[in-house]
């Protein structure tokens, strides 16, 4: 099968990129003004404790056995002790990760049910008021810092209408989701206002190809010339978007998890950060960049199945 | 074709140059006007913030805190500490415009350069910038930053080296791609048999069709940068306390925002209007930047 | 040859009939006028063939033929009809009343094959939707209906071909399968807006010897435009000069061929080299077409005639009869001799020629 060929060459490419990370992970640590060992024990610091880090990551040794430390812990999942909390970084990151998964799923969903229905009808009605109101409400979207929105959801939500929670996980599965519908719905509007003036563009540029004049001139309905014709080609151009900017709505989390209590790793990052516990940070870089790399493998991989010319002949 | 021969179709090819019709023109030069009239607003009111109010926006007040809106002078009210909301929005959006455009001009400057030199030299300098630049785009800018700012630790200047450091590379990639199709032109290529330098060639006939989409993204990345500057601060991790900052003054205000809800939204609604300003002026750019071409 | 009914010894129907169409368009810098009181009318099993220079209108005259108006800030006036099928306008009738009438009356050919087709669907899926758009048909009996198409217009293997997309097909096999989808519903009028122009010169013959063909098996009426007066000169029973948005000749094939009435026609062959004496140098037309904005009601070709005089900057133009079914808008043309210098033209020329395998160069 092409598309296995093709996705074997992808994972291969990947792997220079993928040591580019982990260089990169590692690095950011270093450039740290200071001694790493009493940096990563923080607060937690003793001699003994400094001198027991110095041996397990290498510190007394050559730069390349600290790499080969920290490619080690990396791949064993571990990612070395986090001293703030007392338990093993990627414990922490696991716990994190699902969570935050479940978030960017929703709010993926989200955006969809929002953007397309959206971006189609204004650009088959380009002009009219819908279109026209689409657009300046685009601007401010655009504009719209997510936290800012979501700090409006908590005001309306939480206090006036009192019907959605506003902050947390919650419990079992329709728990989570009831606790995700503010947070999904603050990461969708934003993205949605990328989608839509892409697909607004490309529905309008559909239009005016020749395609659909032969599609229409054939005698078949409207609403058919819409869906084989029209929306089937703008929808490739999108879903290259959405996959590209579903990057920007990972970062996303990072805000929007804080605003709204989520634990996911968006929260564990910034409280790593301000608790400067540095091997959760490395972690989370690492592992951010992973899930960027996953993501826009899966993308190619939805283009080539759906875009006939992309096949290998 | 056939019995009589072509020539008569070619005299007949010339002709008619193609217009694109005005009103994508106009609304472009209104977008750019109206755009560029906001954010001209925006810079003389927080660069002359002191003609504009009379208070020092980090001095505390202890007995006048959180004073409502239109309060006897503090049109804004008053935060938690009684400083003046409407000093702190004013003084806080030199931050946010100093960021706006130190950050994307730096940047905009050097990835404009990579792209044109990876582009134009190629080989293996164009490989190893092309894939630093992919590299980069693994992370999401903003873990990316964070991560950076933790290493370094939190100020003004290690915001702006994290933000050099990160968004160089969207730039990288435009300029790179514009440069490879711009090689091709004709006036291009003749340059470079005419044998003139490289440098030359780059920057007098390469870079002129690379600039216009390097300058309409740069508008869109410096929303982008606006929006990052104030995440950060919002998650206190940009520019440290007390400094007045729009992000971080919208998480100081989160805690009020039931009772004093205006110390989030006023400097919620000064980041919006910034960032439609400097979108207004992108668009504009790139209706008439596109048109001309 | 130089006109149906005589030929024949009573008129054959009228199965497509324009009637002063006027297309303007707003813009910016003036009012453009693409189709400019054009009138014409096409008989069952006619080849009407339509030329002139790129930008003179020919594009949105055969758009309004089958009554695709130009979006945006257009207007128009006049009517297209289509005598039994069709009494009212279809210029005001829009996509959903033109349904009907598209694929099963009237059909287009397009000018550039390799963007008139859906990049994304099987090009046997393409044929099958035009197949199906106006009569119910099985499964089975679409897909052999699509087979006999493909293989009508020249499609090899086409149970196989039928599953590739179009960027497996070249331009030549993509304009046979567009062709294909313009027969699907056995069209009576089929509109070819310069189907060669974007083919490779040998691919150009084989696709106008195909289109002759099925036009002269089926009896549709067909009109073919292009801007290269070599090609109507071939296939056409009559032919109609487009110059800046007007109409300004318009008479049976060997007509125009043999004594041209307007200037610009005759300039248009004397540019020709088989249309000139081998004696008489080839000439050019000089100046360059006029933009179609804001045109006065004048001649416009006077500022590029040789036989210009004052009185025609101030003669509001008409198209004046010559003959019994010539047309034309020129003052002078009683007076001039354009035929001068041209070759003689063998009384076997026009649509009988063959058209592969004659080339002058």
């Amino acid at each position: 099968m092409a598309g296995f060929a093709g996705l074997g060459r992808r994972l291969v490419q990947m792997i220079p990129i993928i040591i580019g990370i982990t260089i990169v992970s590692f690095v950011l640590i270093r450039i740290v003004p200071g001694d790493p060992a009493t940096l990563i024990l923080g607060n937690h610091y003793t001699p003994e404790a400094a001198a027991a880090i110095n041996t397990n990551l290498g510190l007394n040794r050559g730069i390349l056995y600290q790499y080969w430390v920290f490619v080690k812990s990396a791949l064993s999942g571990s990612f070395g002790h986090s001293y703030s909390i007392g338990d093993s970084v990627g414990h922490l990151i696991w716990q994190g990760l699902g969570r935050t998964l479940f978030l960017i799923v929703m709010a993926g969903i989200f955006t969809a049910a929002l953007a397309i229905p959206v971006g189609l009808y204004a650009g088959l009605h380009r002009g009219r008021i819908f279109d026209q109101t689409t657009r300046v409400l685009l601007l401010v979207g655009y504009a719209l810092p997510g936290f800012l929105l979501g700090v409006l959801l908590i005001l309306v939500f939480g206090v006036k209408i009192p019907i959605l929670p506003i902050n947390g996980f919650g419990d079992g599965f329709l728990g989570h989701i009831q606790h995700l519908i503010l947070p999904s719905i603050t990461l969708a509007v934003p993205f949605s206002a990328v989608l839509v003036r892409s697909l607004r563009a490309s529905v309008i540029e559909a239009m005016t190809a020749d395609y659909v004049t032969t599609a229409l001139l054939k005698g078949i309905p409207w609403h058919r010339v819409v869906s084989r014709h029209i929306l089937r080609n703008a929808g490739m151009s999108v879903v290259v978007v959405f996959g590209v900017n579903l990057a920007f709505l990972v970062g996303g989390t990072v805000v929007i998890e804080n605003v709204f209590s989520v634990p996911g790793i968006g929260s564990l990052l910034v409280s790593s950060v301000s608790t400067r516990d540095y091997p959760v940070v490395q972690g989370l870089t690492l592992v951010f960049a992973v899930f960027v790399l996953l993501v826009n493998l899966l993308t190619d991989m939805v283009h080539v199945a759906i875009d006939p010319r992309l096949a290998v002949a | 074709m056939s019995i009589l021969a072509r020539p008569a179709t070619r005299i007949a090819k010339t002709g008619t140059r193609r217009r694109i019709p005005m009103p994508r023109r106009l609304r472009g030069r209104f977008s750019l006007l109206f755009g560029s009239f906001l954010l001209l607003i925006m810079i003389v009111l927080c660069v002359g913030a002191p003609l504009f109010t009379r208070y020092d926006p980090i001095e505390i007040d202890a007995l006048n805190p959180l004073l409502p809106m239109f309060s006897p002078g503090h049109l804004f009210g008053t935060d938690e500490f009684g400083r003046d909301v409407f000093a702190r929005v004013l003084y806080g959006g030199r931050y946010d415009l100093a960021i706006a455009f130190a950050a994307t001009f730096v940047t905009l400057v050097v990835g404009t350069l990579m792209g044109l030199i990876a582009g134009h030299v190629g080989g293996r300098t164009e490989t190893i910038i092309m894939r630093i630049v992919d590299l980069f785009f693994a992370f999401p800018f903003i873990v990316l930053v964070i991560a950076i700012i933790a290493s370094l630790g939190s100020s003004l200047i290690n915001l702006f080296i994290a933000l050099w450091v990160v968004s160089w590379v969207s730039y990288a990639r435009i300029s790179h791609g514009q440069t490879l199709s711009a090689k091709r032109y004709g006036y291009v290529v003749a340059a470079t048999a005419l044998g003139f330098s490289n440098l030359r060639i780059m920057f007098a006939h390469i870079l002129p069709s690379v600039l216009p989409g390097v300058i309409i993204f740069a508008m869109v990345d410096a929303v982008g940068n606006v929006l990052l500057g104030a995440s950060l601060g919002f998650l206190g991790v940009g520019i440290p306390q007390p400094t007045p900052e729009w992000g971080s003054m919208i998480a100081e205000g989160q805690n009020f925002i039931l009772s004093n809800w205006y110390l989030s939204i006023m400097p919620g609604a000064a980041l919006v209007v910034l960032g439609v300003a400097l979108s207004l002026i992108g668009d504009g750019l790139a209706d008439m930047l596109r048109t001309n071409r | 040859m130089s006109s149906l009914a005589p030929l024949t010894g009573r008129v054959r129907p009228v199965v497509l009939e324009a009637d002063d169409i006027c297309v303007t368009i707003r813009t910016s810098s003036g009012v453009v006028t693409p189709v400019d009181h054009v009138s014409l009318q096409l008989r069952q099993g006619e080849v009407l063939g339509i030329v002139g220079e790129t930008g003179s209108g020919k594009t949105v005259t055969c758009r309004s033929l089958l009554g695709l108006m130009p979006s945006g800030q257009a207007s128009h006036t006049g009517s297209v009809r289509y005598p039994g099928v069709l009494d009212g306008n279809a210029l005001d009738l829009g996509r959903r009343g033109m349904r009907k009438h598209w694929g099963r009356y009237i059909s287009m050919i397009p000018q550039n094959p390799m963007t008139s087709l859906n990049p994304v669907q099987r090009i046997g899926d393409q044929i099958a939707e035009a197949v199906t758009a106006h009569q119910k048909l099985s499964k089975g009996a679409t897909a052999e209906r699509v087979i006999e198409l493909m293989s009508r217009v020249g499609i090899p293997v086409p149970e196989k071909r039928l599953r590739d997309y179009p960027h497996q097909f070249s331009g030549g096999m993509l304009q046979r399968t567009l062709i294909a989808i313009a027969l699907a519903g056995n069209p009576k009028v089929l509109i070819a807006d310069e189907p060669t122009t974007a083919l490779d010169v040998i691919i150009q013959d084989q696709i106008l010897s195909l289109l002759i063909d099925l036009q002269r098996d089926i009896g549709m009426s067909l009109v073919l435009v292009s801007h290269d007066l070599s090609v109507i000169a071939q296939i056409c029973d009559r032919v109609g000069v487009m110059y800046a948005g007007q109409l300004v000749e318009m008479a049976a094939t060997q007509d125009i061929l043999r004594r041209p009435q307007h200037p610009y026609t005759a300039a248009l062959l004397k540019s020709l080299p088989g249309a000139v004496a081998r004696d008489q140098p080839l000439t050019t037309i000089t100046g360059s077409p006029p933009r179609l904005v804001d045109l006065p009601q004048t001649c416009r070709f006077q500022p590029r005639c040789p036989f210009a005089e004052d009185a025609c900057g101030t003669w509001p133009t008409d198209l004046l009869h010559t003959g019994d079914t010539g047309r034309v808008r020129c003052r002078r043309h009683d007076e001039l001799d354009l035929a001068a210098g041209l070759a003689p033209v063998p009384a076997a020329a026009g649509p009988s020629l063959p058209i592969v395998g004659v080339h002058a160069h």
